[in-house]
């Protein structure tokens, strides 16, 4: 008597739905991230124990360890921080500024930033790190 | 005679490759992204005045000198005393400013040309959790 072969399922996983799976995903990473304006500028942050969480900035003001200024990742001189900020900000001035400087600069480096912030009317988060 | 049809050429878009791209595109954000919060301090400072403006009321403003590593703590004119940072937090907290209204939370914080954002940062972080408003002094030229 011949011997009957059992009839093997398919095992096949569908995945026609992955791709839709995978574009929800880039969608909702598109919307939930927040790029770092400053990730092009070299500075080292400072520590401190009065530093807590703060949120996100609208506009970033950067001075890298060489003495460089940054508004929003752009190269500005001295002069023009303050009318970047201004535009950088908009409307928006209810929302901070983050300041990030290299920890080694001196008075003459960050002056003027704090100045031109200051003159700007903006509120001002100094970015550092918790000790 | 029979007409022949001709054989339709299938205009499929090839969608197989969709998903890896996608994947691929993921992977690109989920590496991207930011999920730490930044740390920081609220600091607020208001417009600079001329210094001989900044001088005229100052007599009760508590006033910091950064030197180097030293930090002086004095009021108004007066010279002031060497004290560390948590005897200082110690010394505004005493202040109580968060009860009081902008102008009588002001601290003068002179800097000398040597001292470092690191020192000067925590500083001024420490005198806003404690709610003074930091004071910049311009250098008379």
């Amino acid at each position: 008597m011949p011997v009957r072969r059992k009839k093997r399922l398919d095992l096949v996983l569908p995945t026609s739905s992955m791709g839709d799976i995978a574009f929800l995903l880039i969608i909702f990473f598109i919307l939930a991230s927040n790029f770092m304006k400053t990730a092009n500028v070299e500075a080292e942050k400072p520590a401190s124990e009065d530093v807590d969480a703060v949120e996100d900035a609208q506009v970033s003001v950067a001075v890298d360890a060489s003495g460089k200024y940054y508004v929003q990742g752009v190269e500005v001189s001295r002069g023009e921080i303050e009318s970047a900020v201004t535009q950088a900000i908009g409307d928006h001035r209810d929302k901070p500024v983050h300041l990030i400087v290299d920890k080694s600069l001196v008075r003459e480096n960050y002056m003027p930033a704090l100045e031109a912030l200051g003159s700007a009317g903006v509120k001002v988060i100094f970015v550092g790190d918790k000790l | 005679m029979a007409r022949q049809r001709k054989d339709r050429a299938k205009a499929e878009i090839e969608t197989g490759s969709f998903s890896d791209i996608s994947f691929l595109l993921i992977i690109f954000f989920v590496l991207t992204t930011t999920l730490s919060k930044p740390t920081g301090r609220l600091v607020e400072i208001p417009s600079a005045a001329p210094p001989a403006e900044q001088k005229k009321d100052d007599d009760k403003t508590p006033t910091l000198k950064v030197l180097g590593d030293r930090v002086l703590f004095g009021v108004g004119q007066s010279e002031g005393e060497e004290v560390t940072l948590p005897a200082l937090k110690g010394k505004l907290a005493k202040y109580a400013f968060a009860t009081k209204p902008e102008k009588e939370r002001m601290v003068v914080v002179e800097v000398a040309d040597d001292v470092q954002w690191d020192r000067y940062f925590k500083v001024v972080t420490l005198v806003a959790e404690t709610g003074g408003v930091v004071a910049l002094v311009e250098k008379e030229e």
